[in-house]
This record gives C-alpha cells, structure tokens and sequence, in this order.
C-alpha cells in the first residue's frame, strides 16, 4: 500500500510512532518495529518510510538552509567547470592560473604584456547573469574613479573592461598575502603592534573615504598583510562597482558577497542588514569590527560557524558586543583591553552610524591616544577618567583635533600658568582663566547632547573665543590684549600657526594704541611675531619683523629681556632659512642669542635651541666637528641639569647628535642617537607630532645614505604621509622637506615614475616660498631627466645651479661638489667628453680629500672619469682608475654612506672583463671569465637589488654585464633570465638615456645571435 | 536610528500591538487583521528583493523578516517582546510571497528556461526545479493538517530562518520538543517530495 493515501489520522500515529521510535536505542528500536509489522502493517510502512526519509533528508542538508539560501545556491551555482582556461586571452591579458573561484565569477592570476615587460596581476572575471546593462555602465564609468585612487595600502584597481565576448573583467594589484589576524597571530603579535597594523588599515580606509569611496566590504578576507608586512586592502569600492543602478535598494550591493554567497552578517553593520543608506560610517564599523577581531581572537558578534544567520543577524542589530575584554581568548590579554579598548571598540561599532567615530581617521586618532596613554574620545564620557590620565602626562596638550572638554581646560590652565601670568598678576589670570571658562559653558549650552559638547574640537572652541575676545572685549583693551597672546600661544601649541599669527598681529595692534608704537610691549609680541612667520615660513617678513623689535628693546636698552635675545634667535632660524649661512649672518645671531641667553638667562631652555641653531651653522659650514662640540655642550647642559627641558627638546638634542655624528661617518653612535631621539619625541608628543616625524625623517635619510632604502621607503613614506596630514600638503617646513627626502630616496631606489611628480610639488612649494632648498629637486629631477635621456631638460635644470647652490650651501660646500659631479654628468651624456673630464677633474682638484676620507661626490667624480674612459676604449686606464677607486672606498671611514658608488665600481670592474672576453672572441664566447670578474658582477647586482626597486635602471644595468658574463661562462639560460628581468625593468620607463637602451640591445644580440 | 529611514506611515499600523496582544489571546480576528496587516508590509519588501531576477544572491530570509520587524517596530513602538509573535506570522508570510513569486515566474518563463533549483543546501543529490518549491509548499499544506504545530515550525525554520531556539521560544516549547518535531516534518516532507 503506497504510505501518501493514508489518512490525516493514520499519518498521525506514523508520525507519533517515529518520535518515539527515534529516541530508542538501536535493539530496541528494531523490537518495537518488528512487533508494529505484525500489528499494524499499514503503519510500519508508513513509520519505515519516514525513518529512511529521515536519514536521508539528514544526509542531503535537506531544509537545512533558509529558503532564499536554498533558492539562491541553486541559481548562483557556477555554470559547470570553468568558463575560461589557462592561456586564455581577455582583452591584454594572458590568463595564467585561477587563483579561486566565487559567485561572483573567478579570479585568475594573469599577466599582461605590454611594450615587452610583464606584469602579474589578479583579473576577476565575472559571471555572465552579473553583468546587466547597468552594471556595463557603471563598470567603466565608476572603474576609472577607483583606478585613480592610488595608495600603498589599497590594491590597486588596474583596469575594468570587457573582452571581444563581452565579458566584464576586473583588473586588481595582485596581493600574495596573508590575512591580517592571521597575519598578526602567527607573529604573536602583542596588542600594540596589532594596534598599529590596525591604524594603517584606518589611513587607508581614509584615503579612499577623502576621495568619496567606500569599501562596503570590509573583513579580514580583504585585508591582507604582504611578506614584508605592507597591509593591503582588496576590493576597495568593488562592492559598489557591482552594483545594479536598476535595483531599488542600495544595499543589496552591500550583501553581495563577492565570492557570492550573500555575505555573513558577522562583520555586518545594521544599516547593511536593514537596506538603510551604506556611508563611510559603515566602513568604520567594519574597522570596528575588524579591531576587534584582532584584539579578542573574535568577531564581535559571534562565529558564523556556530550562530545560525538568524541570530547573526539579530546580534548585528540589537546586541551590544561583549567588550572585548571578556571575549578575549587569551585570559592575559584581558586588562590590557579593559577600558580604552573596550570603549574605543564599543564606540566604533555603536549600532546607529551618527553614534560611532565620525571618521575613520577619529577612530585611529583615538586608538594613538590609548597608545600615546592620553584620555581616549571613546571614554569621554567616564567622569575623572581624563583627569587622572592627564595628570599623569603632566603636559600640555598637542593634538589638535576632537579634544575633550577637561583635558583641554587642564591644557589652558596649564599654558596659563606657563605664561607666567598667573603668578604675576592673579587678578587678571582670574578674569582670564574665568573667560576661557566660559566658552566651554557656553559650548556646553550651544550643545546641549553632551556627546556632541565634548567632541567640539579644541580648534573649534579656539575659533569661537577668539571671536569673543575680539568683538567683546573692546571696553577692556587690556584684558583683550592679554587674551589674544594667551590664545596665540594656543594655536601655536595646537601647531595651528596661522591662527596664531592673526592673533599676534591683533594684539599688536592693541599693543600700539595702548602703550604706544615704540613701547616694549611691541618689541616683545613682535619677537614672538616673528617666530610665528617663520612657523608658516615666512622667512623674509620674519627677518624685518626680528629686527624692529631688536631695534625697540635696543631703543630701550632692555638687553636682558628673554624675548630680546629669542629675536636674535628668530633672527639666526629666518637668515639660515634664506640661505643667508655663506655671510656668517646666521650664525653670528645665535652667537648674539646664546651670549644674551647665558648672561641673563642661562637655565632657560632657549639656550639648548641657540646651540642647535649654532650647531646646524657649522654643519652646513662643513665644520662636523665644531658642529658636534655645540650638540655635545647642548647635551652637557641637560646631563648636568642646568638646564631643564621637556621630552621635545630631549629629543632635539639627541637628534642633532645624530646628525652632526652622521657627517663625522660615525655611524653606530648617529643611529643610537636618532632612534633615542625618536623615542623621546613620541613619548612626549606622541606618534604624529611634527617632532617625532622629523625625527623620523632624519633616520629615514640617514638609512637612505646607508644604502638600508627599503626601511627607509618605509620610514620617510610614512612621515611623508602624516607630515602632509598633520601640517597640510604644501607646507613649506616640515611637510616639503619630508616630500623633498622621500622624493630623493624615491629617485636613488630607481623609482622614477614616483618620484617625479613629489620632486615637481616641492619645487613647486619652494619657489614660491622662495626657499632655498628648492636646488635639491632640481638636482634630483636633473639626475631623472639625465637617466631618461631628456638632456636639454637635464641642462635646463642645473642651468645656474652651481651658482645657486653656491649662494645657498657656500663655495666648497658638499652639495656644491654635488653640483659640479652633476653637470660632468650631463656634459659626457651630450657627448662633450673633454668639457665632462675638466668638470669631474675638478671634484678631485678643489674638493681635496685624505685617502681614508674619501666621500660620495669624489667617488661619483671618479666613476665619472672611469665612463669616460671605457667610452673612449681606454680599458686599461680605466680599470687601473677603478680598481684604485674600489680601494680607496673600501679603506674610507665613509664607506657606509656611498653604496650606490661602490656597487658601480664593481659594475665597471666587472663590464670591464667582460669586454675584454668579448674583444677576444667576437663571434661567440671565448672561454670562462676571471672568477673575480663575475665576483664584482654579482656583488654589483646584489647591492643594487637590495637598495632599490625592481623597474631601477640600474639594477637593470648590472643585470645586463651580468648576463653578458654568464653568457661567456656558457651559463645560457641564467644569462637568459637576468636579461629578461633587465627588460621587464627597463620598460616601467617611457624614456630612457641611449646607453641603457643600446646596452639592452647589445646584450640581446649576443644572447639571441 | 531605527526609525529615521521610515518616511510617512500608515496610521492604522498604530494599533498593531494591540492586534498582536489580542492574537496571542485568541483572538481569531485579531490574528487576522494583524496578518493582513503584516503581509503588505512583509510583501513590498520581500517583492522588492524578489523583483531582481535572475540573480537571487541577494537575499536573506531573516534579513528580510527582520526589516520588516524593525520597520512595523520604528513605526509603532511594539515592544520587543511581541517580536516573537510577529516573527510566527512573518514566517507564514515569507511562505506566501516566495511561492507565490516563484510560481509568477515560472508562469513567465514558461516554455523552457526554468531555473534549477535546489532545496538543500550542500550535497545537492536531489536538484528540484521550482516547480518542486510549490510541490514543498503542498506537502507543508497537507502537514498542516495532519501537525500543524510541525508545519507552523518548517514555516519559522525555513521561510524565516529561525533557529530551533527561536521557534521553540516563539511557541513557549522547549527546544528538545521543536527539535523532534522538526525532524518527524522534516521527514515528511522530504518523503513527500521524493515521490
């Protein structure tokens, strides 16, 4: 009898008969079903049945999934095996293996071939019924947006296009990485360091977000952590690329795994869950999540693998996480993340997006404050919490943005007190501190919701008294005179010059009416003016405004004013800024200041900062040793406790220490003193102060000069990065002379794409500043020019640069030597070889070195006449010069700081056996080369492959004369290879100088004739 | 936050909860305005994810259960502890807007073109045309009337994704007791199915 015509009440007793059935053991399961046979056939087949369908249906996942999931498997199913094979073309790119595969379609690693070099990357093919018409539109239209978007952080999107087909493919950086907490776990990183990879994510996040790109998609998948702990983020902004114009609901694009299954709610924010409007708030979720994750080994709203979705789902919209803290699966990790993390976690992942940070860059600015043990934003909340935390820093506050309401006020109190003006007259500091005061009451009554009260930044708050003081307080000019200094020094303490300079000139003004234009009152703000314009670089103005006010406290005989001597000091700082070291100006100021600031003055820490400027003097007088004296005497001063400094200043000792040590090629001291530099600098200022970058920048160039470029590509990238962040892109200090430095390292890495259009922004910023430094650009993007080929660009360049730079670093100086080596360079490029052999003879004659002292510019001049000498078939000569050059660096005490100079002298010792062979035996290899011909060659290669980048002309260069030995040695295919890696480098370059091309085309020949 | 995507509102969905607390006490006609209410909620959403065909890989049953809670529950203040009740209607509901729009398209497509489908998640032995989810959809009406408390289960588990803990919490059984009727339905079902 067939089990479906049974009637609703037998099935009923089927289905009671198998619930009990199920909960017996296996004997007695196969007893009661025996009986039931005998007693009730027409119910046994019905029960037997049900038990088969049980177990199958348990076996199939039968319901398993929800109902759409179970529709959607189906659909989504990839079409059969691959659609596309190895070999494969689409559009330019060859198809080389599938690297995986989704719902979305398959990623494939391809290559493309391009003028004849190569390049790896990920194509993401994608799937057929993805493709509607809307989605063709947007692909290229919104494709081109995120090409553009470029950061070290972001894997870099290609190219979106569609092949003959039709078929819409993705073009992405290929990342071979590793994900991020996996990444960190297999480190063991410690909380700090995974806080800090984490903060490199939120800077990248930020840079897309300032250029209105949002990932959407954020999970550890997607970010990934390279070999040399480079963190990458995949699939910037393809979530929305994806997306169907036609579709009603924004957020569908957002459950669009990309992989395709419909993404797990687990890194999900509500507003994804819920279809509502996908801002960059949900990226700082995603961040929020992702912290995390890193923090307590698990996601914030439970595994996937053991929640169903739907209490997932449920989680992401109504459950607060559990704090990291009690989620950690370490037990030791848990007081470290009780408290900051906690709440700094909770905030980034508040439910309604209004509620979290309001950018992903708040979100690291807080995760360096907890670094940087400062109060967080996240606990603004937690009364006394940032009162003890800043009594602990004992410091007045330096960041800038999002300060809370009482650690700012203990920050005015304390710059108060600094002023000296509520030790002298208590009354007005009353009435002042009373002001200030105000304006955070007033502020509290402008934001009644508190949240918003306490995220006023400190800016915000100056802004708004500063408007007070100068509408309000016109009945009390002296009070209002008073403020505005109190509130310029704020601005300058929040780094925020230009605020602080309209102050000074207002309280000028003030000063002028109330105590008359000579007064002494002028002669002080204008002190301080002075130092405000040099702040923004405004050297020449500061120079005037220096020297009236030295002329007033002169008028006065005021001689032992500290702002008096501070002109002088100002004075030195703007006349060194102007390239004014040549007359003995500068120096003769800070000799002038320091005299003053010792008689008058001598624990005031003004004294140490006249040793630096006196110590910077000498150095760029080519006088290491004196300059070295002054950073020691400095040094001295604060061992001795003569005079006390603050954690800054420390750090400036130490890093003028480093420096003059670094011109004395002592190099172990100098790095000793760069890197403690460092540590005081960020302790007391934390990881972005202006300080703590420069510092950084310091020990970016000396490891650039030492030839340790990939660190240093790291360092100075980075200070790059958050110089231009913190102080604005174009400022002329800080920010320009990290530009400067990274475009310098960027150029002796070989990177010259980069580094071109750095070296054309700060020349841009220098001319206009009229700062002196704008010759060290020029002389980079003449060296790109020479090595592209563009010769008359080159001349156009260095035209006037010996002068120049004479008028700047002075005759004799080493960037003049610099100059001079450049333009022997350009001359032989041109092909005027006599005119290039007086000019690098030259370097020999006037810049006379002992033998154990031997530096870059007569090595490079050297190398230079060595060229000279190959090109005109003088081998013998040549060799002769080299092998002498070769032991003179290896001998010289500077030998660390010239490795670009010594990998060429194995290069052309090397190239010079190898024409020699090649001279013997014209048709074809003429027997084995000197052991040590091939010793110089591959020493040559490896130096230049650890310094610079893969497209490096000259790593391409020593590649090629290594192949050409290789090839005399019969060692076919390696020479093969190494002419074909030479290749792929060379063609990064658009242009490039005749000798590359034809030793290219030399080598290619011999190998391939 | 909740609330502020929800533009206008119907003014009669202001009476929801008591519907629901009606329903709860038996009321057969409040159980009946409140589903009537309900459903065209549950339906425009759950239509607007649907209406994107081909591709079905983006939905979620308890996401879309769950906007529809979230936005009936911004309009109306319901409290949290009638979600429960609403998620057993929910459930039905979802059942009736996925069959009835599949049973819509294949309508369309008829004359070739039927997409394949599958009612299992992996070790898709047994791939089921749609055809098979309306074939599901009776095979759950003939459950009903042999267990309805089975049926009413494989709605919230499969159309609403519920987990066993949240049927069992809806209907005030404990989760042993939702866990064997799961199983005896489950069985039925696949047996029904398979013939």
């Amino acid at each position: 009898m067939e089990a479906g015509s049974l009637d609703v009440a037998a099935w009923r007793s089927a289905l009671d008969t198998l619930e009990r059935l199920v909960s017996l053991e296996a004997a007695e399961r196969s007893r009661r079903l025996a009986d039931l046979e005998r007693s009730e056939p027409e119910t046994y087949r019905a029960v037997r049945t049900l038990l088969e369908a049980d177990a199958q249906a348990a076996a199939a996942g039968f319901l398993e999934a929800d109902a759409l999931a179970a529709l959607r498997d189906s659909a989504g199913a990839p079409a059969g095996p691959s659609s596309a094979r190895a070999g494969e073309r689409l559009g330019p790119y060859e198809l080389l293996r599938p690297l995986g595969a989704g719902g979305m379609g398959e990623v494939w690693l391809a290559r493309r071939d391009h003028g004849g070099y190569t390049r790896e990357v990920a194509l993401k093919l994608l799937r057929p019924d993805l493709a509607s018409s809307s989605v063709r539109a947007r692909f290229t239209r919104e494709g081109r947006l995120l090409a553009q978007m470029s950061h070290p952080n972001i894997a870099q999107l290609l190219d979106a296009g569609s092949d003959e087909l039709g078929r819409l493919y993705l073009v992405l950086e290929y990342v071979d990485g590793v994900r991020i907490d996996a990444w960190c776990d297999r480190r063991a990183f410690g909380v700090s360091e995974r806080l800090r990879l984490l903060l490199d994510v939120c800077r990248a996040v930020a840079h897309a977000h300032g250029r209105l790109i949002v990932h959407r998609d954020l999970k550890p998948e997607n970010v990934l952590v390279t070999r040399d702990g480079t963190v990458k983020l995949l699939d910037f902004g393809i979530a929305k690329l994806l997306e169907d114009e036609h579709r009603t609901d924004d957020a569908l694009t957002a459950l669009t795994r990309l992989d395709g299954r419909v993404m797990t709610p687990q890194y999900a924010a509500p507003e994804q869950v819920l279809s509502a409007p996908i801002t960059t708030a949900t990226d700082v979720h995603a961040l929020g999540a992702l912290l995390y994750l890193l923090l307590s080994g698990r996601p914030p709203f439970g595994d996937s693998a053991t929640l169903s979705r739907a209490d997932l789902t449920r989680a992401v919209l109504e459950q607060d996480p559990v704090p990291p803290s009690q989620a950690a699966t370490r037990p030791d990790l848990r007081r470290t993340l009780r408290g900051d993390l906690d709440a700094i976690c909770g905030k980034a992942l508040r439910k309604d997006p209004v509620e979290r940070y309001v950018s992903a860059l708040a979100l690291a600015e807080d995760i360096e404050r907890h670094l940087r043990h400062e109060p967080v934003v996240a606990r603004a909340g937690l009364r006394g919490y940032r009162a003890s935390r800043f009594l602990r820093r004992h410091r007045a506050i330096l960041a800038g943005t999002a300060v809370g309401v009482a650690a700012l006020l203990a920050g005015l109190v304390v710059s108060l007190w600094q002023a000296g003006v509520a030790r002298e007259q208590a009354a007005r500091a009353t009435a002042i501190q009373n002001f200030l005061i105000g304006i955070f009451e007033r502020n509290s009554v402008a934001h009644p919701d508190g949240a918003r009260a306490r995220e006023t930044t400190a800016e915000d708050l100056l802004a708004q008294s500063t408007r007070e003081i100068r509408s309000g307080l016109a009945e009390t000019p002296e009070l209002r005179g008073e403020l505005l200094g109190v509130m310029s020094r704020l601005y300058a303490s929040l780094d925020l010059q230009k605020q602080a300079l309209s102050l000074l000139q207002d309280k000028l003004e003030t000063d002028r009416r109330l105590h008359g234009e000579d007064s002494l009152e002028v002669a002080r703000t204008l002190s301080r003016l002075a130092y405000s314009q040099i702040q923004i670089g405004d050297w020449t103005t500061a120079e005037t405004t220096a020297l009236r006010s030295i002329a007033l406290f002169e008028r006065h005989g005021a001689d032992s004013e500290l702002d008096y001597a501070l002109a002088y000091g100002h004075l030195g700082q703007a006349a060194m800024r102007l390239g004014k070291l040549q007359d003995g100006s500068s120096r003769n100021h800070y000799r002038r200041a320091l005299t003053l600031i010792e008689t008058h003055h001598p624990a005031d820490p003004a004294r140490i900062e006249m040793l630096h400027g006196l110590s910077r003097a000498a150095t760029h007088d080519s006088q290491h040793e004196r300059s070295l004296a002054y950073a020691r005497q400095a040094f001295a001063l604060v061992e001795r406790g003569e005079v006390k400094v603050d954690g800054m200043t420390r750090g400036g000792i130490h890093q003028r220490l480093g420096n003059a040590l670094h011109w004395l090629s002592r190099y172990d001291e100098a790095e000793k003193h760069m890197r403690a530099a460092i540590v005081d600098y960020q302790r007391a200022g934390g990881r972005e102060h202006p300080f703590t970058l420069d510092g950084k920048r310091e020990l970016g160039v000396f490891l650039l000069w030492t030839g340790r470029r990939q660190e240093a590509r790291r360092l100075l990238g980075e200070v790059l990065a958050a110089q231009a962040r913190v102080k604005g892109g174009d400022d002329p200090e800080l920010t320009t002379h990290a530009r400067s430095d990274y475009a310098n390292l960027l150029l002796l890495r070989g990177e010259f794409a980069a580094a071109e259009p750095e070296l054309l922004r700060a020349m841009a910023v220098w001319q206009r500043t009229g700062g002196s430094q704008v010759t060290r650009p020029r002389m980079d993007l003449s060296r790109i020019r020479l090595d592209q080929g563009r010769l008359d660009e080159a001349a156009r360049l260095t035209e006037g640069i010996e002068f120049d730079i004479v008028a700047v670093f002075g005759r004799g100086s080493w960037s003049h030597a610099a100059a001079v080596v450049r333009l022997g360079q350009i001359a032989a490029a041109r092909g005027d070889a006599d005119e290039a052999r007086r000019t690098f003879e030259r370097v020999w004659n006037e810049w006379p070195e002992p033998d154990d002292a031997l530096t870059a510019n007569r090595a490079a001049a050297a190398l230079g006449l060595v060229r000279l000498e190959i090109a005109a078939q003088a081998r013998d000569a040549a060799r002769r010069r080299a092998a002498a050059l070769l032991a003179a660096i290896e001998r010289s005490s500077a030998r660390p700081d010239m490795p670009d100079q010594e990998a060429e002298v194995h290069l052309r010792l090397g190239q010079l056996a190898v024409l020699d062979a090649e001279a013997r035996g014209p048709s074809g290899p003429s027997g084995p080369l000197a052991p040590d011909a091939l010793r110089h060659l591959e020493h040559a290669a490896r130096m230049r492959a650890a310094m610079d980048a893969p497209e490096s002309v000259w790593l391409a260069e020593a590649r090629l004369w290594l192949a050409r030995a290789r090839w005399q040695n019969g060692e076919r295919d390696a020479a093969r290879a190494l002419l074909g890696q030479a290749r792929d480098g060379l063609a990064h370059h658009p242009s490039l100088a005749a000798r590359y091309l034809e030793l290219l085309r030399e080598t290619a020949r011999r190998l391939n004739g | 936050m909740l609330s502020r995507d929800i533009q206008g509102g119907d003014p009669k969905v202001g009476d929801i909860t008591e519907l629901l607390s009606a329903s709860r006490d038996g009321d057969v006609a409040a159980r009946d305005e409140l589903f009537r209410r309900v459903h065209s909620e549950l339906v425009s959403i759950a239509r607007a994810r649907l209406a994107q065909a081909p591709a079905l890989t983006e939905l979620d049953a308890c996401g879309l259960v769950n906007e529809a809670y979230v936005r009936l529950a911004g309009r109306t203040g319901l409290p949290g502890a009638d979600r429960r009740a609403f998620y057993a209607y929910a459930a039905r509901l979802m059942r009736s807007v996925i069959v009835d729009r599949l049973r819509e398209r294949r309508a369309l497509k008829r004359g070739g073109d039927l997409i394949r489908v599958t009612v299992s998640t992996e070790n898709a032995q047994d791939p089921v045309d749609q055809e098979q989810f309306e074939r599901l959809d009776a095979a759950l009406t003939e459950l009903s009337r042999i267990d309805e408390r089975g049926a009413r289960i494989v709605e919230m588990r499969f159309f609403a994704g519920l987990s066993i803990e949240d049927v069992a919490a809806t209907l005030e059984l404990s989760p042993a007791t939702v866990k064997r009727d799961w199983m005896k339905s489950r069985a039925f079902l696949f047996r029904a199915l398979r013939r």
